[in-house]
């Protein structure tokens, strides 16, 4: 190789069995220096996955480690890494209900920043049911639903697994693909199933995505939908007179809470709405953190990054991350050397990348303007006065 | 869970469709996308994606993704009306209205291909050409509300006022809640003069589907601005004439009598301005006065010359013919009332957008 450093072939096949000889980052090296000179070359390019394949995996060193007996001796200093059967874990009744339950060990400390939600969940949901108490006193019911609303990409789902967290509950996320069947009868069945399993499993905190899809407004479906049941169904579920929920909490997410079906917001149904706006400062910052947690980053300035992305949702930095990894990527390519996510590369993307809710507040601004006559989008109103959207 | 797994075609097309319906067209495309790499060829599932690329606005690309679905189905008519609708679209609207008929043609019994056609007809404006067809429409579908507003839509740019009014009434019927039928309505009654009730009507629709909320505000604007254009001009004319008399007299005239006219039409104009302000929710006036079309100075100007108009009557009275000005102020009030309608074509375009 030190003859001929230009012969491709020879240093692919040196990578190969350094590889095989368990020597990754030198074969990792010289698949970098074979992409130097041909870019394109496939078998460089499955090497050098190969090479980062095995870097990342442990190594065979930790892999004889006993970990067991490890835990063993520090179990008086730290806690151990993951807890089976804790009190706090709630406890799935069979196998089935195990494969779409998934305990949710975030708590609403983990949400960086958006202080408002976080004040109203705790004053509209979790302390009521903190304080039964206090709810008999002041003759108040936890029963009915919450709705999460707001532009998308913003975080809904993320705040119901926290409630979830917070609750020590079972949280069960139920998507529109979830409940719609092709079969007449299907899709109610489904509806009345998922709440089944949720009230097994209680405490559950049952969670509707897209509530605006599942149950929209009657009016907007078309004269041969069969999507009327689902609406049906979800209303006789969620009916506090038919039907024992005690310890399901159900909660819901949607852009367009002004496109769920009236009769689904009424008392005992998702009778309380929290708006959800764009992730604050302290928000973005943490969000751009997450997304780059485990990339090559070296000098990332995330005060500067929250302070140049106002107005941008959390599906916008979770972009701006990607686009300046790939950045990064194309240029490491191009020079055969490994280089780090920078300040340059996120200013790029920053510059490449607009937010993305204004269509959002668009109709907002409309429903704000024309709908809020009972005073249900308030906040929303309030909100979009202090950032200037109207 | 709440990831999509694969699913079939038609589950895809249920799903894309329920998503359609929630106006969620970005993930009705995602979905539809995600089932064409399973079955590239299928021409339900381009259809559908054609459909909500059409609904997103993106109409180059449903174009390709109709244009590919009939290149598989060609005699399907269901297809033909989203390709029609998409070329109507991209301004190529003879090429629309001849795939709208051959849609009609492939599928006589259809009433959406029919309710399809007289729409596009419609808005192309060839409301006699629409007439036939809508009626077709409603022959084979009585209880679509769709199909009664858009007959009501026709008969409206016919100028058969009360019959268009009364279809629209029978959409909402129907569907209480069909907020274009409000809005219809509405337009009619800006043309008829009840201006309050139109702006009652406006605000009704907007409320009963944000989604409309651009054309409902600009209908508003477009109502407002007829009032005030007309008052606007006579309220010019009455300070050019004002200005004609001062110029022309030796000396002032007044009399009591002539202060009554005047102060009766000082009333009056207060009058119909509080009643205007009434109409409107006051959270609507900003966003109202906002609109592109009140950025025009001759508007305030012309709003200004009023109130120096009734200024003139009492306080500067010396200085003009009084029995001119009364009569002036009183001709704005009349002009302004029973003038034809600036705004007339916008409203009735109105009407058609997005039906």
């Amino acid at each position: 190789m030190e003859r001929n450093p230009d012969a491709v072939e020879l240093r692919l096949h040196l990578a190969e069995l350094l590889l095989a000889d368990g020597r990754y980052a030198e074969a990792l090296s010289h698949c970098s220096n074979a992409l130097t000179q041909d870019a394109t070359n496939a078998a460089a390019l499955t090497l050098l996955q190969r090479c980062s394949a095995a870097l990342s995996a442990p190594s065979g060193e930790n892999a004889t480690f006993n970990w067991s007996a490890a835990e063993e001796q520090v179990a008086d200093i730290i806690e151990p890494a993951f807890v089976d059967d804790g009190d706090g874990s709630p406890d799935v009744e069979n196998e089935h209900d195990a494969d779409v339950l998934a305990p949710s060990d975030i708590k609403l400390a983990d949400v960086a920043g958006m202080e408002d939600v976080k004040a109203r969940l705790e004053i509209s949901l979790l302390g009521p049911i903190r304080n039964p108490e206090l709810m008999r006193a002041y003759k108040v019911s936890a029963r009915g639903g919450l709705l999460l609303y707001g532009p998308p990409g913003c975080g809904k789902t993320f705040f119901a697994k926290a409630v979830s967290g917070e609750l020590e509950a079972n949280f069960y996320p139920v998507g529109i693909s979830d409940v719609l069947q092709r079969w007449l009868g299907g899709s109610e069945k489904a509806v009345h199933d998922i709440f089944e399993v949720a009230r097994r499993n209680a405490p559950c905190v049952l969670f509707f995505d897209e509530v605006d899809a599942l149950g929209m407004r009657r009016t907007n479906m078309r004269g041969d939908s069969g999507h009327r049941t689902v609406v049906n169904a979800l209303l006789a579920e969620t009916d506090p007179a038919t039907s024992d929920n005690t310890g399901v909490y159900v909660m819901g997410a949607t852009n367009a809470p002004w496109d769920v079906d009236s009769a689904l917001r009424r008392p005992g149904r998702f009778d309380r709405v929290i708006f959800v706006g764009l992730p604050d400062s302290d928000a973005r910052a943490a969000i751009v953190r997450f997304h780059l947690r485990e990339r090559p980053v070296a000098g990332i300035d995330l005060k500067a990054i929250a302070a140049r992305t106002d107005g941008f949702s959390g599906a916008d930095l979770a972009h701006i991350c990607d686009t300046a990894t790939q950045l990064a990527m194309a240029d490491s390519v191009r020079s055969g050397q490994v280089r780090p996510i920078s300040m340059t590369d996120i200013n790029a993307a920053m510059d490449q990348i607009r937010p993305s809710a204004g269509e959002w507040f668009d109709i907002a601004r409309n429903v704000v303007e024309f709908g809020n006559r009972d005073g249900t989008y308030d906040d929303l109103a309030k909100y979009m006065r202090r950032k200037r959207f109207r | 869970m709440t990831s999509d797994p694969d699913i079939n075609s038609a589950e895809a097309i249920s799903l894309a469709n329920t998503y359609a319906d929630a106006r969620n067209y970005r993930r009705a495309e995602e979905v539809l996308r995600s089932a064409l790499v399973h079955d590239p060829h299928n021409a339900g599932l381009l259809t559908e994606l054609a459909r909500a690329q059409h609904l997103r606005g993106d109409n180059a690309a449903a174009e390709k993704s109709a244009r590919d679905a009939l290149a598989i189905t060609p005699d399907d008519a269901y297809a033909m009306r989203i390709y029609a609708s998409i070329l109507f679209e991209l301004r190529r609207r003879r090429e629309g209205l001849s795939w709208a008929r051959r849609a009609v043609d492939a599928a006589p019994y259809d009433h959406l291909t029919h309710y399809e056609y007289a729409r596009l007809l419609a808005t192309a404006g060839d409301a006699a050409a629409a007439l036939p067809v809508a009626t077709e429409a409603l022959r084979l579908a009585p209880a679509s509300a769709d199909a009664h507003d858009l007959m009501g839509v026709v008969y409206g740019m016919l100028g058969r006022r009360s019959e268009s009014t009364a279809e629209h009434e029978e959409a909402l019927r129907l569907e209480p809640g069909h907020a274009r039928a409000v809005a219809n309505i509405a337009v009619n009654r800006a043309n008829s003069r009840n201006l309050a009730g139109a702006l009652a009507g406006f605000t009704e629709a907007g409320r009963l589907d944000p989604h409309i909320g651009d054309d409902v505000r600009k209908s508003i604007t477009a109502t407002v601005r007829q009032w005030l254009s007309w008052t606007t001009v006579a309220a010019w004319a009455a300070l050019w004439l004002i200005g004609q008399i001062e110029r022309n007299n030796d000396g002032p005239t007044t009399t009591s009598g002539a202060r009554v006219i005047a102060g009766l039409a000082f009333v009056v104009l207060v009058v119909m301005f509080g009643w205007l302000a009434r109409s409107l929710p006051r959270n609507l006036w900003g966003p109202i006065l906002r609109q592109r079309e009140f950025r025009s100075l001759k508007i305030y100007l012309g709003l200004g010359v009023v109130v120096l108009g009734v200024l003139g009557a009492f306080a500067v009275g010396a200085l003009v013919n009084f029995w001119v000005l009364a009569g002036t102020l009183l001709a704005t009030v009349v002009v302004s009332w029973v003038a034809p309608r600036f705004d007339k074509d916008w409203l009735d375009k109105v009407r058609l957008d997005k039906h």
